[in-house]
């Protein structure tokens, strides 16, 4: 459960988030930046690399839809009803001019929706720039060479738009800024390892979000600033009944985290591309190696969506960060027709469970915050959990 | 000591008050626009006719879609674990529940002592729902307690494709305005949904003590329908619809009393200046099978039928009073026989104290 | 789980079916000679499946867009899943079994019945055990990701063939490298080398059968139009099946024959032809008689399928197998709806209607089909461009519970009366 306001730093630290999520598109940072005569670009999935349109001066913002459910009235209409209603979310969005501040868009092949929801981006909604990506859906060394050989291409597509050389240098640059990133992240995600974390699964949704939303300079500051301010004995939650991990398709509503917070479930961990996954692998740059390969090899070999095959690395990590954040049960929570997701539910749950694990799975809209049957079968979960500990 | 369980679900509002481990009474009525009046009006209902008010009550648990909204519960638990454990009370062999209700159905795994150990609900669809069938009850016209009842007269079963409830909806009025008899479209109806629900239990695996719980559990043409296809005879309690209710008054006693009742324990022996002889049953646990009648050296145990019907390991009526005598005790007896009544029972339900 | 008593004894009363067939056939003279040939092609297709653990065969289960060629030039036995299980299906009325098996397995409805049906046939064993399963993610996300699953029902080894987006000069060669690897795969799982010369062969074949199959798209603009529903699913189904193969070439042949003879004489598929639509995927499998039935009735033709009838154009190289097995997953007419679907798909839609001069068009949109129903808005902006109105059809390629007969044919009857109108 969220403690009560009070004027403490953690508090304050955490409000610089909020405050992005809450202006968010008209935010200071990006109003700036467009100010400048710079580009402003809109990307999908884990698998387009940010550093290169960052080293290209562009500012990446994540495609995330609304972050409520809605009524997908046009998203329907365009992208059928059976698309997953993340799709249509941000199809919804951008129609309705929601995007409109984007100077173009940038995704990549990763599964049915997504490219679905690229074409019909491409054909309706009228952008100065496009890009898709061919990404490979296995890790083969030919793979690699392919997905390579493809940012190649976004790499000159890109220096072509901004007018911008993308150099080794202003690469280097781009990793540091966003590796620094991501060793605060997993800092702050270590704190949950707590057996009372001083922060919750929904806070961190929310300082997830943010970044998908500012310049990636800015978020580390602020950061820099959480980490240093966070009391470190503070309990974020009231009322713990079970430890848990959250896993399966995208979310980006952080108030369905609080909801499963609220009833006592404290979400220590998660392999969410919107959390965990997005910033999970350091970028590491071997000797004699351009910046470029270095990133090529990352994007393709991080933390793995259910998209690629085999999976096996993918039930490896989820059951390392299981027993690394001592969960006592995970909750699935699948994005209505969330193909790869679906398919792959049934080995993640035999995997977790095998490890004494129950896993509960739940069917929900893209942005949903709760609802009466998600919190009486969160509820009964949790009472399973306990009753198995008795 | 007294204790209440009160249900308040999307079409009814159940409530049952206990005293100990006895229901004393339970009251069904409707769920009305307001919840708080309506858990006021079903507790109201049932204390009455226990002759008793609510000050009475040492404990109340809430359960259902409106658990959160009674006022005067002390707790509110999820309908799941109130049902696993209501049915238990009745049937502690019982370790698979369809809970049909107003607005969903669930399969639910439970132990023996009514924990639940797996559960799965309906995805998103109010096909085969109390609220479906209402819904079709009312398109043909027929009593919503008659529907069950005409389906088990069908000549023939009308084939139902979908139980999607606009679709069905359809489909059934076109099949009427044919004129096909209205007992061969509930045939059809119930056929479909039961196969439904058959594919939500095997999603929990269906085990041979299986129960239906929930108002669609007096549907007789239901459980029919679903016993056919299970090819499996359910347990059914007296009123299923307030197994719920149940689950959660006994939850009420437990909270009360703190930790849980493990009541299907049955101990026999007794207790002598040298230590303690008890040889303890699990009768929920225990499924019947009679290995430990056939492998005991000692003869004590027998396999009779307990106040359910159930077959269940018991001790000899003549050996309780003479069990140290006649059975060395755990440690020896698994010295001296590689089988014994440990080894054999698969469901682990049998102890020694000595 | 896997049980191959019953496995024999379901192929037997397969086999059984597809004899009696052909017996029917051959006594009634208006039934055409290529669907007495299209049954004694299934009696084939299931026998080798059904003798290959005698006979030491080695049996690889593919999903359909992979290149069989390849496993007919290795004498590898060939299952190909989606067809081999929907013709069980629709044969041994199991479907149903099937669909609820693999959702028991953990598929849920919004993986595609037909993928669910797949898994839950290996599952309950009606389909043999195969040795190994290569699959791909043409052309969508359910195709690739059953793959582990049916691996993991049957225990056997599999290789997942990965479709680049695009068409590429580096995207054609990884695509290339994938096929290489694939054999490299096949070769070890089965002892046995490539037989270069026979996959020739086989890709002449297949050229062969594209050449066939644009004539027969070209008899079809005749007006009346001579090609029967109930053909279409026929027509892929012996393509998909036999590969290159001289049946598939030998039934394609016939039907062409029969088609050209047809129009020679003006002889149309229904009489009088009153309405010619186009149409966009596939049509629910176990509706076929209730097309060809209802077409008859309203004197309503399908003139051309876009997506599945239309091959893209280019020539296949014998003499260069590799290469012209990736020049053929670029040509065909499926893969318009994996690479990014824009101007020249959409423009193979408005020429299509123009050229075949359909009236309307009908997308059947499987309820759990997400990129083809995702494509429904934009087909139909464009059709609406040239005055070509589009029906949406709810229904499920292989599940018989999503919506009934009399809605399809309220639907298609309101239609047809709105071409009246016009």
């Amino acid at each position: 459960m969220k403690p009560a306001p009070t004027a403490d730093l953690t508090s304050q630290a955490l409000d610089r988030f909020r405050e992005v999520n809450g202006l968010f598109p008209e935010t200071s940072h990006i109003l700036e930046h467009k100010r400048q005569g710079k580009k402003v670009l809109g990307w999908l999935c884990t698998y387009v690399p940010e550093e290169i349109m960052h080293a290209a001066g562009v500012l990446p913002i994540r495609i995330t839809g609304y972050s409520h459910e809605i009524k997908p009235d046009e998203g329907n209409a365009y992208l059928y009803v059976n698309n997953c209603s993340f799709s249509r979310s941000c199809l919804q969005l951008g129609l309705r001019g929601g995007y409109d501040f984007l100077d173009g868009i940038a995704g990549g092949s990763t599964c049915d929706c997504a490219r679905r929801l690229m074409d019909l981006w491409h054909h309706y909604i009228a952008t100065s720039f496009y890009h898709m990506i061919t990404v490979p859906q296995k890790y083969s060394s030919k793979a690699h060479e392919l997905y390579y050989e493809q940012i190649t291409q976004f790499t000159q597509h890109l220096s072509e738009f901004t007018g911008i050389e993308i150099t080794d240098a202003s690469l280097s640059h781009s990793i540091q800024i966003y590796n620094e990133s991501r060793e605060l992240l997993r800092k702050l995600y270590d704190l949950r390892k707590a057996n009372n974390p001083p922060i919750t699964g929904s806070e961190i949704i929310e300082i997830s979000n943010a970044g998908f939303r500012m310049p990636k300079e800015t978020f580390n500051e602020y950061l820099k600033n959480l980490l240093t301010n966070i009391d470190t004995s503070r309990h974020a939650y009231s009322n713990s009944r079970a430890r848990l991990m959250l896993t399966g398709s995208i979310l980006g509503n952080h108030e369905f985290v609080e909801s499963i917070e609220q009833l006592g479930g404290l979400v220590v961990t998660d392999d969410l591309c919107t959390s965990t996954r997005h910033w999970y692998d350091m970028i590491e740059v071997n000797q004699d190696e351009s910046p470029l390969r270095a990133i090529s090899r990352r994007y393709l070999n991080n933390f793995p969506c259910a998209r690629m095959i085999p999976h096996d690395e993918r039930l490896k990590r989820i059951r390392d960060l299981a027993q690394g954040f001592r969960v006592d049960g995970a909750i699935s929570q699948i994005v209505h027709n969330c193909t790869p997701y679906t398919h792959e539910l049934s080995f993640v749950t035999k995997m977790l469970e095998a490890q004494g694990i129950p896993v509960l799975s739940l069917d929900v809209e893209y942005g949903t915050a709760s609802s009466g049957q998600i919190q009486t079968r969160v509820q009964a979960f949790l009472e399973m959990l306990e009753g198995k500990r008795r | 000591m007294l204790f209440a369980g009160i249900d308040i679900g999307s079409r009814s509002a159940k409530a049952v008050i206990m005293r100990d481990d006895t229901i004393l009474s339970s009251a069904i009525c409707d769920t009305g626009p307001e919840s708080i009046k309506t858990s006021y009006k079903v507790i109201e209902q049932a204390l009455s006719s226990a002759g008793l008010s609510l000050d009475d009550i040492d404990y109340t648990v809430a359960t259902g879609y409106g658990r959160v909204l009674v006022p005067f519960a002390n707790e509110n638990i999820s309908e799941i674990s109130c049902h696993a454990r209501g049915i238990n009370w009745y049937f502690p062999s019982v370790r698979t529940i369809l809970d049909m209700g107003g607005q969903d159905c669930k399969a639910i795994s439970c132990d023996g002592n009514g924990k639940v150990t797996n559960f799965v609900m309906n995805d998103k669809c109010a096909g085969g729902t109390g609220r479906f069938f209402e819904m079709i009850a009312e398109v043909l016209n027929v009593p919503l307690t008659e529907i069950g009842n005409l389906s088990l007269k069908a000549k023939t079963v009308t084939p139902f494709n979908t139980i999607c409830a606009v679709f069905a909806k359809s489909e059934a009025i076109a099949y009427l305005k044919k004129g096909t008899p209205k007992s061969n479209i509930l045939a059809g109806l119930h056929r479909a949904v039961a196969a439904r629900s058959f594919d939500l239990l095997k999603r929990v695996s269906l085990e041979k003590d299986f129960s239906i719980t929930g108002g669609i559990a007096k549907n007789r043409g239901m459980v029919a329908k679903l016993t056919e296809m299970a090819g499996l005879e359910p347990l059914l309690c007296e009123d299923p619809q307030i197994i719920g209710a149940l689950g959660a008054s006994i939850f009420a006693r437990e909270r009360f009393q703190g930790g849980t009742l493990e009541n299907t324990k049955v101990q026999y022996g007794y207790t002598d200046g040298t230590g303690n002889y008890f040889i303890t049953i699990d009768t929920g646990k225990c499924n019947g099978c009679g290995k430990c009648v056939q492998v005991c050296p000692a003869e004590v145990f027998v396999l009779a039928e307990n106040a359910n019907g159930q077959p269940k390991a018991m001790i000899k009526e003549t050996a309780r009073k003479q069990l140290p005598l006649l059975c060395p005790g755990f440690q020896s007896c698994n010295e001296n026989h590689e089988a014994n009544c440990h080894t054999v029972c698969s469901e682990e339900a049998i102890s020694h104290s000595w | 789980m896997i049980n191959l008593q019953n496995t024999s004894e379901t192929i037997n009363h397969l086999l059984r079916t597809f004899r009696l067939l052909q017996k029917v056939g051959r006594k009634h003279p208006e039934v055409r000679k290529h669907e007495i040939l299209f049954y004694q092609l299934l009696e084939k297709y299931f026998t080798r499946i059904l003798n290959a653990r005698e006979e030491g065969n080695f049996i690889a289960t593919h999903t359909t867009f992979m290149p069989g060629e390849i496993l007919y030039a290795m004498d590898i036995v060939p299952m190909q899943t989606e067809w081999t299980s929907w013709i069980l299906a629709l044969f041994t009325k199991r479907g149903t079994d099937f669909i609820s098996e693999g959702r028991r397995l953990g598929l849920t409805n919004e993986v595609c019945s037909a993928q669910r049906g797949i898994a839950g046939a290996f599952s309950l064993g009606t389909l043999p055990r195969p040795d190994a399963v290569i699959w791909s993610n043409l052309i969508c996300n359910n195709i690739a990701k059953n793959g582990e699953l049916i691996m993991e029902i049957n225990r056997c080894p599999g290789f997942f063939l990965d479709h680049p987006l695009g068409d590429s000069a580096a995207e054609r060669n990884y695509l290339r490298g994938e096929i290489e690897d694939m054999i490299h795969f096949l070769e070890e799982q089965t002892g046995r080398k490539m037989d270069w010369d026979h996959l020739s062969d086989s890709v002449a074949g297949t050229m062969k059968q594209i050449e066939i199959s644009r004539q027969i798209c070209e008899l079809r603009k005749a007006v009346p139009s001579p090609f029967h529903p109930q053909e279409f699913m026929e027509m892929l189904t012996v393509t998909y099946l036999f590969q290159g193969q001289p049946e598939a070439t030998e039934y394609l042949e016939m039907l062409y024959e029969d088609l050209s003879l047809s129009v020679s004489e003006g002889r149309g598929a229904v009489s009088p032809e009153r309405f010619r639509v186009m149409s966009i995927f596939l049509s629910p499998i176990y509706r076929a008689p209730f097309l060809e039935k209802f077409s008859q009735e309203h004197g309503m033709v399908s003139v051309a399928e876009p997506i599945f009838t239309q091959w893209e154009e280019g020539k296949l190289d014998p003499t260069r197998p590799l290469d012209s097995l990736v020049q053929k997953l670029y040509m065909l007419p499926e893969r318009s709806l994996y690479s990014p679907v824009g101007e020249r798909t959409l423009k193979k839609i408005v020429d299509c209607a123009k050229e075949y001069k359909a009236d309307g068009a009908i997308a059947y949109a499987d309820v759990a089909c997400q990129h083809t129903c995702a494509l429904i808005k934009l087909f139909k902006d464009v059709l609406n461009d040239i005055d070509v109105p589009l029906l949406i059809l709810d229904c499920d390629l292989v599940d018989q519970t999503v919506t009934s007969e009399e809605d399809m044919r309220e639907k298609l009857e309101q239609f047809l009366e709105l071409l009246e109108d016009r």
